[in-house]
């Protein structure tokens, strides 16, 4: 037993080998516990009413093995990471795992972001008798990213046209996922006649024919795999009219932005 | 000009572009759950020149009259 410099007691133990139980009771307790030795095995079981906060700051050249229980009607349980550099390995290896996960509450929002510049594998298997789970068009719609851009020119005659335009602001990438365009015969008496629609899709930044197509009346192009259109870039439709009588053009350039 | 800002900024969902006569464009943008419209006409968009020529902001929604309907429906429920 010795002095500590603010008058406590001071704890030293050395040896070999220590064995230490400590019961301590009072109405202030301060408790400071500085353990070096080259091999440690540190049980902490915690059983009460109510636990105010529990710190627990780890820095070691290895840890071995940290089981938390937590038992409680209410908990809040923060992790906060930050290092220039993380691995968080999740490894579960046994016969048998069983690993539940249940969310109950009115509202949830669980975003998952990944931003890489490869992913390996990504695999995600679902068995359920109802599952929720939209296309990104879809959920971007509910996000209220998604664009819908259209352009309407009037009384166009034989190889006249129309051009919709649009630059994709700074930090943005747009994904478009579907092109219509057509015309109509802008008076009833060319109603019946063929209407010869051609249409391009030009990204105008990058010079690039990105889809041309033609039909009778207009096409619809949905796109599967959604075509690409990056920051700063200008992309355009065009339409033109083919047809003996003049025409009401349009197009649309449908998809989402993010 | 708002309109021009939020083209710029990609801040909408739909956009309408009307070509005129004289090679302007009426570009109309609105963005969900926001209740007004932009329009704006603008020449020689997207080039050196743009100059916006007329911007009006537009109340967007059902008319007053289907909104009446709405809450009475609200607060009668179904059975009237």
């Amino acid at each position: 037993m010795a002095d500590y410099p603010d008058w406590t007691d001071l704890v030293q133990v050395v040896g070999s080998d220590i064995m230490v139980p400590i019961d301590v009771q009072g109405a202030y307790i301060m408790l400071p516990v500085d353990i070096q030795g080259q091999y440690l095995t540190l049980d902490i079981d915690i059983a009460a009413q109510s636990v105010g906060n529990i710190e627990v700051d780890i820095a070691a050249q290895s840890v071995g093995n940290i089981a938390v229980s937590i038992a409680a009607s209410a908990v809040t349980l923060n992790i906060n990471i930050q290092s220039s550099e993380i691995a968080l390995n999740v490894n579960i290896a046994a016969s048998k795992v069983t690993l539940p996960i249940n969310i109950k509450s009115s509202e949830i929002a669980l975003n998952v972001d990944i931003s890489a510049q490869s992913i390996g594998n990504l695999t995600i298997d679902i068995q359920a008798q109802s599952v929720g789970v939209y296309l990104q068009p879809e959920w971007a719609a509910k996000q209220g990213i998604d664009k819908n851009i259209r352009g309407l020119a009037n009384d166009e005659g034989w190889g006249g046209s129309l051009k919709v335009a649009y630059t994709v602001p700074e930090g943005k990438t747009l994904y478009i996922t579907l092109v219509t365009a057509g015309g109509r015969a802008n008076e009833e008496a060319n109603g019946s006649k063929i209407q010869n629609i051609r249409v391009v899709l030009f990204n105008q930044t990058t010079e690039t024919f990105v889809l041309e197509t033609a039909g009778e009346g207009g096409v619809v192009v949905p796109l599967a795999k959604p075509v690409v259109v990056g920051e700063e870039e200008e992309i355009n439709l065009f339409a033109y009219s083919y047809a003996a009588h003049n025409s009401n053009l349009y197009g649309t350039i449908m998809g989402y932005e993010v | 000009m708002i309109g021009l800002k939020k083209l710029y900024s990609g801040d909408f969902n739909d956009m309408t572009q009307q070509k005129q006569p004289d090679a302007s464009v009426v570009i109309t943008l609105s963005k969900r759950g926001e209740k007004v419209a932009y329009r704006f006409r603008v020449k020689d968009l997207y080039g050196p020149n743009e100059e916006v020529l007329e911007h009006e902001v537009i109340p967007i929604g059902p008319p007053h009259w289907v909104i009446d309907r709405m809450e009475e429906a609200k607060h009668h429920g179904p059975e009237g």
